[in-house]
């Protein structure tokens, strides 16, 4: 499939450098002058003026000098100024210009961030996933080992097992990781009948060993520094591959094993070394905190590779990484790498956490409820999974995502969906008929089953999904002792309607604040059930799906509710952005980020959405391709 | 003959930084010599249980104090065991509480049942809870034992995306944390726990196996150790201490095969499990059939076992209830939706009274039970799962602890003892050193 990913890519990458320019010519802005009359303007009815709304109140501090030293203050003004989130619809809202400025401001005379000079923040030493150490070595060996089974699911760190301060290697995983490795290893020493060919043919790369004792050592030493070299992820070090081929000759020598037996040792070694196991990225004076380096090349290639295949660099990759011509032709790179099939990992892998599709084929549902969804669960998962490969094969504006007319149905789930003339078990592309209520991926099966509970839906959880992972503006989480909202309701209320439980509840002040913003929209999607079917009625009562959202608009069912969703362009970018970063460079998001992500969200809404300039604002960021030192003493962040 | 290792563990130790406690350093300088001389004629084991999302207290609380005490509908599986455990009232978990951190309070829970410690609110960077009591059991007295503690789960898949209101996951999913920056995932498949327990392969030939397997590792632990050591000195002070974290683990793999030439790995007629069940009550009992097992066997005596994860919102249709059991934990005083959390109290209750039959059926040489030299914790940092409260928590300690126990009882403590108080006195009992667990204030001397 010829992807015309490049020229584009160029075109967007321009107006990204043309943006930054812009963006941080201007001198730098001052308080008194560009802040406060905008502050006045916009902020000052509730906030100021001797009002005092949610405890921010700008006049009350003794000096524009104290006010301006509160980072924590100007850390929620900058969110909300950015998510929309304020000022409230109702009151006068502010220019994208004056946004800007007000972001510009905070970002350089608050928190002092030199667009010149990113910040790319700390990343700490990462173990493989289970994701990857499968598809690791997969690659490297030809091997699908079944990690599943062997390896305890990941711990996640901000939605995300790619982590590395969440991934340790506590002994009993350390105990695990040599009981794969060596069954990894006896494939390769296997008798002949039961040899396994891929992982044979993968390591003795010119066939059977000689018989002469010292062209046996000189193809040994070839053969580790070869797999070492792929499994490490940079040419192996001679004294590493010395310390290997020891392994192989007391093999050889004490134990008297075959030749193939004595590598497989070596092997078992190279599987376990933290080399393998742990993504380390070398960088001159690590623990100096003010310095910056780029990533060598090889590291680039692991962060590429890992980011988009959940695997080692291929030796294309590793190539062009020995010759020093990664970084420059990482647009071409990357469009290649999301044109082979193994990119179907980063589609698995990234959209089963950001849209916790990973949860479809195991969510708990009641007994009635379960029939109906038997064989549906993996067609769900995979629906969501296609929609999100094809907006990113066919670089389309991933805001289709949200608001496509399109989807990916077999017989089943079409079926299920009431869309007619899809025959037969292959997941297919479906243009949807004009009345069907489906499209995007807040109507797929997969995210109507996670957000919901065994028997009933939440429209809480399901409000508070979107609000998390379309629009990116997360609700603070319910103040203590009180219990979230719809959970108190079960049982006592239960003869109200959903609604009316809702509305009960937001009449209370403290709780409307975040339910205001979370409920409108779960009870958008009130038509779906809680395994995803169509409904016109819950209880006997017609479904009541009208809502207005916290920012103004007002709609009547899933249709019109996506199509202001799918008006929220910079939000979903902006959120989507962040989820990607996480995922990609294995941290939180942190308010250094912000200049960053700010000018890539603005490049993709000037590249019309499209998913290449999203992806290679990412790679192309300070964030991800560079690394800062870490210090003995995190740094406060 | 443990010192190098000891000044080995101690500078790993050294390097993870604020969020050490002191206790752990102290309790890590008298590893050696107190593990010999506490080791009993029959072996004491000790595991902690723990049930999700509190319960329903009016049905669990039993009537009446001392051995004259009568059990609540909850406690009705466990009436034949009457005389061997104790039940417990007035326990807290102060920790547990926002305490200005705000939600999360089934995260916390989870992370403080069996540390006391205060997890620090994160969604990742800087994670640091505080060493659990099996663990601090297992550094001690771990070498005692071929296995020197087994973390058992019962759920195979988990939660995506976030956590609970912005804590990492790793607070909400482990109960054990060998420090406080290292938690011990569950393992879910019985199988794999049958392979660590018995070995792998066909019965006559796991021995064999295993030495073979051992023999190889050794060869290959000189090369890791070596090389890690060259790798760390071009890292940075973070990395490194992920890097030492690693070579911790490592070194307890050589321990391991150490220990193996003093332990031979046990025989069993059972049959390995061939994965995870679907069902849940099976997968529970297939793990307490292990669990059991690995005490009789001696193989290990300490262990962890979450019967579900902490916030799960399982139903139970087997039970007639089609609604998520956190869902139902919000009951709002609803006395239909109470009754189907009493009848979720009872269904884990039952799982705990086939697991101390079990025990109680295997004699040990001296002619008492497996049981009689157990100490069960079983209970849940959530007494009422509606407000979340952390204090006045349902707990059961079962088994006589090597006759220094005192069951058949319902002990009320008073108001808000920790829990770790509890803990304390049992790591006594196991022959382990601590001055202080999480926030624990003393020992409970009536036990």
């Amino acid at each position: 499939m010829r992807n015309p990913l490049i020229p584009r890519c160029f075109a967007s990458l321009a107006v990204l450098a043309v943006l930054q320019v812009n963006a941080h010519s201007t001198e730098s802005p001052s308080f008194e002058i560009d802040v406060q009359p905008l502050l006045k303007k916009l902020c000052y009815d509730c906030h100021g003026n001797g009002s005092s709304e949610g405890g921010l109140d700008f006049d009350a501090h003794a000096s524009v000098k104290e006010l301006v030293a509160n980072k924590k203050l100007w850390g929620k003004v900058w969110e909300n100024v950015l998510t929309e989130t304020m000022p409230p619809a109702d009151m006068t809202q502010p220019s994208r210009g004056e946004r800007n400025a007000l972001s510009r401001w905070i970002a350089s005379e608050v928190f002092d961030l030199n667009p010149a000079a990113p910040d790319p923040g700390r990343v700490t030493i990462r173990r493989l996933n289970r994701e990857e150490y499968r598809y690791s070595v997969c690659d490297l060996l030809g091997v699908d080992f079944p990690v599943y089974d062997h390896f305890p699911v990941d711990d996640t760190g901000y939605g995300f097992d790619t982590v590395g301060d969440v991934l340790t290697i506590p002994p009993p995983l350390m105990e695990k990781y040599f009981v794969a490795a060596q069954r990894i290893a006896d494939r390769l020493a296997s008798p002949p009948p039961k040899i396994d060919l891929p992982i044979y043919e993968a390591i003795f790369f010119s066939g059977a060993p000689p018989s002469d004792r010292g062209a046996q050592l000189d193809y040994a030493r070839q053969i580790l520094a070869r797999l070492a070299g792929r499994a490490f992820r940079r040419p192996a070090d001679e004294a590493v591959v010395e310390k290997l081929l020891a392994l192989v000759t007391r093999a050889l020598d004490e134990d008297r094993v075959s030749f193939e037996q004595a590598i497989s040792r070596a092997l078992v070694g190279v599987l376990v070394s933290p080399r393998f196991l742990y993504r380390a990225e070398v960088q001159p004076e690590p623990n100096n905190p003010d310095r910056v380096y780029p990533l060598d090349e090889y590291a680039l290639a692991a962060r590429l590779s890992y980011f988009l295949w959940s695997s080692i660099p291929d030796p294309q990759l590793f190539d062009l990484a020995s010759q020093g011509r990664l970084r420059a032709e990482l647009p071409l790179q990357v469009e290649r790498m999301l044109a082979d099939p193994k990119s179907d990992r980063f589609v698995a892998n990234f959209v089963g956490q950001w849209l916790h599709t990973r949860e479809v084929e195991g969510v708990h549902k009641s007994g009635e409820l379960q029939k109906p969804l038997s064989h549906l669960r993996p067609s769900m998962r995979r629906e969501t999974e296609m929609m999100f490969a094809h907006v990113m094969r066919g670089d389309r504006d991933l805001i289709e995502l949200v608001a496509a007319d399109y989807t990916f149905l077999d017989q089943r789930l079409a079926e299920y969906y009431g869309v007619p003339g899809i025959l037969g078990n292959k997941m297919r592309f479906v243009t949807l008929p004009a009345d069907s209520p489906r499209g995007g991926v807040l109507t797929h099966g997969s995210i109507l089953l996670v957000t919901s509970g065994p028997d009933r839906t939440s429209p809480v959880k399901r409000g508070r999904f979107i609000l998390d992972n379309i629009l990116g503006t997360p609700s603070p989480p319910a103040p203590p002792e009180v219990p979230a909202l719809e959970e108190s309701l079960v049982g006592a209320t239960r003869t109200l309607s959903r609604r009316e439980q809702l509305e009960r509840h937001r009449e209370d002040p403290e709780c409307a604040s975040c339910h205001d913003r979370m409920d409108p929209l779960g009870l958008g999607l009130e038509n779906f059930d809680a395994i995803g079917r169509w409904r016109e009625t819950r209880a006997g009562e017609p479904i009541d799906s009208r809502g207005k959202l916290v920012s103004g608009e007002e709609f009547s069912g899933i249709r019109q509710l996506r199509q202001i969703l799918g008006n929220k362009r910079r939000l979903f970018y902006r959120c989507l952005t962040r989820k990607i970063m996480i995922y990609a460079i294995g941290r939180g998001i942190e308010y250094t980020d912000t200049p960053v992500i700010e000018d890539i969200v603005e490049a993709t809404i000037d590249g019309n959405g499209r998913f290449s300039t999203m992806l290679l604002g990412i790679v192309q960021s300070a964030q991800f391709q560079s690394r800062r030192g870490n210090g003995p003493v995190a740094a406060q962040e | 003959m443990a010192n190098p290792r000891q000044f080995e563990r101690r500078r790993f130790l050294g390097g993870a930084g604020a969020c050490l406690t002191l206790p752990l350093m102290e309790s890590l300088a008298t590893v050696a010599h107190s593990a010999e001389a506490a080791t009993p004629q029959v072996p004491l084991r000790a595991a902690f249980l723990a049930v999700p999302d509190g319960v329903n207290m009016a049905r669990w609380r039993p009537a009446g104090d001392g051995l004259a005490y009568q059990l609540n509908h909850t406690f009705e599986p466990l009436t034949p065991l009457k005389s061997k455990f104790q039940v417990f009232s007035g326990f807290a978990h102060r920790n547990a509480n926002a305490l200005g951190d705000g939600g999360g309070d089934h995260a916390r829970a989870n992370a403080v049942f069996l540390t006391g410690a205060r997890p620090l609110k994160t969604a990742g960077a800087n994670f640091c809870n505080g060493i659990s009591v099996d663990q601090l059991a297992a550094q001690q007295v771990g070498h005692l034992t071929r296995i020197p503690s087994l973390q058992l789960g019962s759920e195979a898949g988990r939660a995506t995306g976030d956590c609970d209101s912005g804590y990492s996951c790793a607070y909400q999913l482990n109960l054990s944390w060998a420090s406080p920056t290292m938690p011990l995932a569950p393992e879910p498949n019985p199988r794999a726990v049958f392979e660590s327990l018995f070995g792998s392969g066909p019965p006559d030939a796991r021995r064999r196996n295993l030495r073979v397997r051992q023999q190889q590792r050794l060869s290959v632990l000189d090369f890791i150790a070596e090389d890690t050591r060259l790798m760390s000195r071009r890292l940075g002070g973070n990395d490194r201490h992920k890097l030492d974290e690693y070579l911790t683990s490592v070194r307890s793999i050589e321990r391991q095969i150490e220990r193996s030439e003093q332990f031979s790995l046990p025989q069993t007629k059972m049959s390995p499990p061939e994965g995870i069940p679907k069902d849940h009550q099976t997968h529970i009992r297939q793990m307490f059939d292990l669990l059991a097992l690995a005490f009789q066997t001696d193989s290990t005596r300490l262990a962890t076992f979450p019967l579900a994860r902490e916030g799960s919102d399982r139903n139970f249709p087997e039970l007639g209830i089609q609604e998520g059991h956190h869902t139902l934990s919000h009951h709002q005083g609803n006395e239909e939706t109470l009754e189907k959390i009493a009848k979720i109290d009872h269904f884990y209750m039952e799982q705990l009274a086939y697991f101390l039959q079990r025990l109680d059926a295997m004699e040990e040489a001296d002619g008492s039970s497996v049981l009689d030299h157990s100490m069960i914790v079983y209970g849940c940092a959530i007494s009422d799962g509606h407000a979340h409260t952390h204090n006045d928590l349902p707990i059961v300690l079962a088994g006589g602890g090597g006759g220094t126990l005192s069951p058949g009882r319902h002990v009320d403590v008073g108001d808000d003892v920790p829990m770790t108080n509890l803990y304390l006195s049992l790591l006594d009992r196991l022959g382990v050193q601590a001055e202080r667990l999480g926030d624990s204030t003393g020992r409970l001397t009536d036990v």
